[in-house]
């Protein structure tokens, strides 16, 4: 097992022990381990069950539902015989998107051969166990070009009062249920349940027992424009999808989309006027078929609201080639008075997006992250929209820090908790300038 | 000579505006972000405040603000670029909650040493 002096230094810190310098990187490099027999990983998974033992014994209080397991066992197996040659690439893959998603005091580090332990640092066992879902989704998506990942499972370490652990297997399908009660009743993961992950089905046999008002799973988040100082869109979103395949996603974005245009109707007769956003997941849209579906629900908008709606592209596959953003981009657009695509600022090629009908580019902020290498990477994001002749817009602005930086950096659409929460029905145009923003003045509830 | 905190993240303009304000005699202390320089701020008593606007983790204006909830005698120096959009928004901003004198980014060191011979004669 790979375990560096890097993550080593984290956890003598998280167990409250002295470290040798101040200051030190983020992350444990981790490097795929070689191929190993059967016996040889049985022997390993002992072994670093043992060593998790050893360092977390003692302080249940500081390390319990810190330690947390993400495997690539599933993606393994549905590889087949094609693991051995894509394996590197997996673990590649794997790494990038633990990087991008734990925060600025979180580790982590090779396990066994197809294991990554991840120790977090200020994220709690369910917030924490959302991440690992949600890492594990990236990289089937990443991979595999689905999230089928029902058969998916977050491991987490366990500490027992009597000092013994035991390695606790947690179903995504849970993992999500307990999300959603936990957004509804507004907990502490709500936040990064709403912020991070676009959502999951929120009726339906096995969903939970939800708030009356909560029901639907559907919120708006408002979005600052930047030059305009005003709050004149509002994105839609629901709790998290991480179980929801392609089918439960165009079910879950027919509702949103239908459920808006009835309130965006109500509100544009009342003389409101503002710009909503519904978001169409590339799985969901992938095949012809399903397209086709979604597209004859378009129909249906009326044609003074159509410039009114904007469509968000979600979940796009990394190297989507801009062919295939066209030919989605065109079918949109005659329902459409905007196209926008949420990419993941630190990865996408920008200039994929260019000449294809998409307009803005969206990069939303992980909670948690770290704050001054989130200001660097906007500068970068927003430079590189400029340059690939897009707008940008970033969300998940929840300090004065970020939203100075994104004002600074040229961002022109900013959401997140400091312009305004989530609300469960959008209000027309507001406007808003730079001080209400900064001195906290926000949109009304 | 006075007490003198800066506040920057950029290692590089801290460094040199350490070597500036040590150059004419003063005793210099450092922070690179506004919680760091809150922190120091309340350790060290300086007589001046010089600050950066845009930083992580505590921006300058929010750091300003904490600073006069509790002190509104030490004189600060708010300084930024402003980014890619000038910095005109920021630095007025910094003065209206609290700053008491502005240097916009870029400035030579005669500039900041004229700032801080004024704020400390007053």
């Amino acid at each position: 097992m790979s375990f560096s002096g890097r993550a080593k230094g984290l956890l003598r810190r998280l167990a409250g022990e002295p470290t040798k310098a101040a200051s030190r990187p983020r992350k444990a490099a981790a490097e795929p381990v070689a191929k190993r027999s059967v016996t040889d990983e049985a022997a390993e998974a002992h072994s670093l069950k043992t060593r998790l033992a050893a360092l977390v014994q003692g302080r249940s209080a500081i390390a319990a539902g810190s330690f947390h397991l993400v495997g690539l066992a599933e993606i393994r197996e549905r590889l087949g015989a094609n693991w051995d040659r894509v394996r590197d690439k997996v673990h590649q893959e794997t790494r990038r998107i633990i990087e991008r998603r734990i925060g600025a005091k979180d580790v982590y580090f090779a396990g066994s051969a197809d294991d990554y332990v991840l120790v977090f640092a200020v994220l709690g066992k369910s917030a924490a166990q959302l991440v690992c879902a949600k890492i594990s989704q990236e990289v089937q998506r990443s991979m595999l070009g689905d999230s089928e990942t029902q058969d998916i499972s977050v491991r987490t370490l366990v500490c027992e009062i009597d000092g013994n652990f035991r390695i606790e297997k947690t179903k995504l399908s849970d993992l999500v249920a307990a999300a959603v009660v936990a957004a509804a009743t507004g907990s502490a993961s709500a936040e990064l349940v709403w912020a991070d992950m676009p959502a999951p089905p929120a009726s339906g046999p096995g969903a939970p027992a939800l708030p009356k008002h909560a029901q639907s799973g559907i919120v708006y988040r408002p979005v600052w424009d930047v030059r305009r100082e005003a709050v004149s869109t509002y994105l839609t979103r629901r709790g998290p999808t991480v179980g929801a395949g392609p089918d439960e996603l165009s079910r879950l974005e027919h509702e949103a989309l239908q459920a808006g245009i009835e309130m965006l109707a109500d509100l544009y007769q009342n003389q409101f006027r503002l710009r909503l956003s519904f978001p169409v997941s590339f799985e969901a849209i992938a095949s012809v078929s399903r397209l086709r579906t979604y597209l004859a629900l378009c129909r249906t908008i009326p044609e003074h609201l159509r410039k009114l709606v904007a469509f968000e592209l979600v979940n796009l596959p990394i190297g989507v080639p801009n062919g295939r953003l066209t030919e989605l981009a065109v079918a949109l657009r005659p329902y459409c008075g905007l196209i926008l695509a949420t990419v993941d600022w630190r990865h996408a090629d920008l200039s994929q997006f260019t000449k294809t009908g998409i307009r803005l580019v969206n990069a939303v902020i992980s909670p948690g992250s770290n704050e001054k290498q989130n200001m660097a990477e906007m500068d970068r994001f927003a430079i590189a929209a400029e340059k690939a002749e897009l707008q940008s817009a970033i969300e998940g602005v929840g300090t004065s820090s970020l939203a100075l930086a994104a004002k600074a950096a040229g961002v022109n659409f900013i959401s997140g908790d400091r312009i305004g929460p989530c609300v469960e029905a959008p209000h027309g145009m507001l406007r808003i300038s730079w001080n209400d923003v900064y001195f906290g003045k926000q949109p009304a509830a | 000579m006075a007490r003198i905190l800066v506040i920057d993240d950029d290692p590089a303009v801290r460094l040199s505006i350490q070597l500036a304000l040590e150059h004419e005699g003063h005793h210099v202390a450092c922070a690179s972000d506004g919680e760091q320089g809150l922190r120091a701020f309340a350790l060290k008593a300086p007589e001046l405040v010089i600050t950066d606007l845009i930083m992580p983790n505590k921006e300058g204006i929010e750091a300003i603000m904490q600073i006069r909830a509790h002190d509104p005698k030490t004189p600060i120096l708010a300084m930024s670029g402003g980014g890619r959009l000038g910095n005109a928004d920021f630095l007025k901003m910094a003065a209206t909650v609290g700053a008491n004198a502005t240097l916009p980014k870029p400035f030579e060191s005669e500039d900041l040493i004229a700032a801080v011979r004024r704020l400390l004669s007053s």
